[in-house]
């Protein structure tokens, strides 16, 4: 199914679960790879990834269509996985920073990550990001989307995005070329 | 057409055996410095480095077969539990639940202050009487508000563009009155 016969089908109240079925099919790794390089523990991106497509099905029906499908649930995913880290730091009462240590904690004991040392390095390195700076590359480095795309995900100029990922992009190689 | 006459003309006409996709001009020019610079590339260099780009997080075997399944059960309960509520509706709600989390705020306060200026107890003796249950209740009711505020996706986008442009806007500031730069930033596109 297309995105437009998934719409159309969401609409019909007896094809609704059927339509709402091949909308998580057709999107579930893509958000779920989205929210995971954002909160790396694959418990964390489990329950985000669940959350994103409930509140894409409340709120379908809302959908405007001002944008493509793919953004707007983009754009939920970007939120609720950012969401996610914030209330993680308020309820153990942590810093980011204490949050980010802990993910690269996780991800040096090797939990559901299989890189090699470089790899590694790159993950920890990226969590030295801000939040915002942190999604913009890896919707730009690992997603390959357009900026054009990303904006309209995060709401932001063109040229702001562009110049975050030129930051993002100095400030990791730096980081890598350290040790 | 059979498949013998679709062949002979394969094998006579020349004009298919053109190669018919092109290259930008002076692509091949540029090949062979393109491909020394990947091939001298330090392994830091995110751009040439394309092992960096894999993804090596890894999820449980069968993960992915059993998540749509996940998700329908999931909807199904959200569902069952609660009426929906688009985001443009809950709006007032979340007004008047901070509203009314505000009035709970001010007559704790103003029972407290107002019940001292009529006994000869003080606050502090006052807020001792309450039970730690009611003080972890009233706690756990004013965070909740909270988590209904932050989950509000336009405030969380007017928190992300400040945040973000503290983080780029001093050089989106300099690119406006410098566009020339914006030359630096074709390498990434």
């Amino acid at each position: 199914m297309q995105d437009r016969e998934i719409l159309d089908a969401f609409k019909e109240p007896q094809q609704r679960e059927l339509a709402f079925r091949e909308l998580v099919e057709a999107y579930q790794e893509r958000v779920y790879w989205h929210v995971r390089k954002m909160v790396i523990i694959h418990d964390d991106a489990d329950d985000v990834t669940q959350e994103v497509f409930i509140k894409v099905y409340k709120n379908l029906d809302g959908f405007r269509e001002s944008s493509q499908l793919f953004t707007w649930i983009y754009r939920i995913a970007t939120n609720e996985a950012i969401n996610h880290i914030k209330k993680k730091q308020r309820k153990q009462a942590q810093s980011l920073e204490d949050v980010h240590h802990e993910l690269d904690n996780y991800l040096s004991n090797g939990h559901d990550f299989r890189g090699d040392e470089i790899q590694l390095k790159l993950q920890q390195s990226l969590l030295k990001l801000p939040e915002k700076q942190r999604l913009v590359f890896n919707m730009k480095y690992f997603d390959d989307l357009k900026y054009d795309q990303i904006a309209e995900i995060t709401g932001t100029s063109v040229g702001a995005l562009k110049a975050s990922y030129h930051l993002a992009v100095k400030k990791l190689e730096q980081d890598l070329q350290e040790d | 057409m059979s498949n013998k006459k679709r062949h002979i003309e394969l094998e006579a006409d020349k004009h298919l055996k053109e190669y018919p996709f092109g290259v930008g001009n002076g692509y091949f020019n540029a090949l062979t410095e393109n491909i020394l610079n990947a091939a001298q590339a330090s392994e830091s260099d995110l751009e040439y480095n394309l092992h960096l780009k894999q993804n090596k997080m890894q999820v449980p075997d069968g993960y992915f077969n059993s998540l749509s399944k996940r998700v329908e059960e999931r909807v199904e309960q959200e569902m069952d539990s609660s009426v929906t509520i688009s985001i443009a509706e809950s709006k007032p709600k979340r007004t008047r639940l901070r509203w009314m989390g505000i009035a709970a705020s001010l007559l704790l306060v103003a029972s407290i202050y107002f019940g001292s200026l009529f006994t000869d107890t003080t606050p502090q003796d006052q807020l001792a009487e309450i039970s730690d249950e009611f003080l972890i209740e009233y706690l756990e009711t004013e965070s909740n508000f909270s988590e209904e505020l932050i989950t509000d996706i336009a405030d969380i986008d007017i928190i992300l563009d400040e945040i973000y442009m503290d983080e780029t806007g001093d050089l989106t500031a300099l690119l406006n009155e410098h566009p020339e730069l914006e030359y630096n930033f074709e390498y990434y596109e």
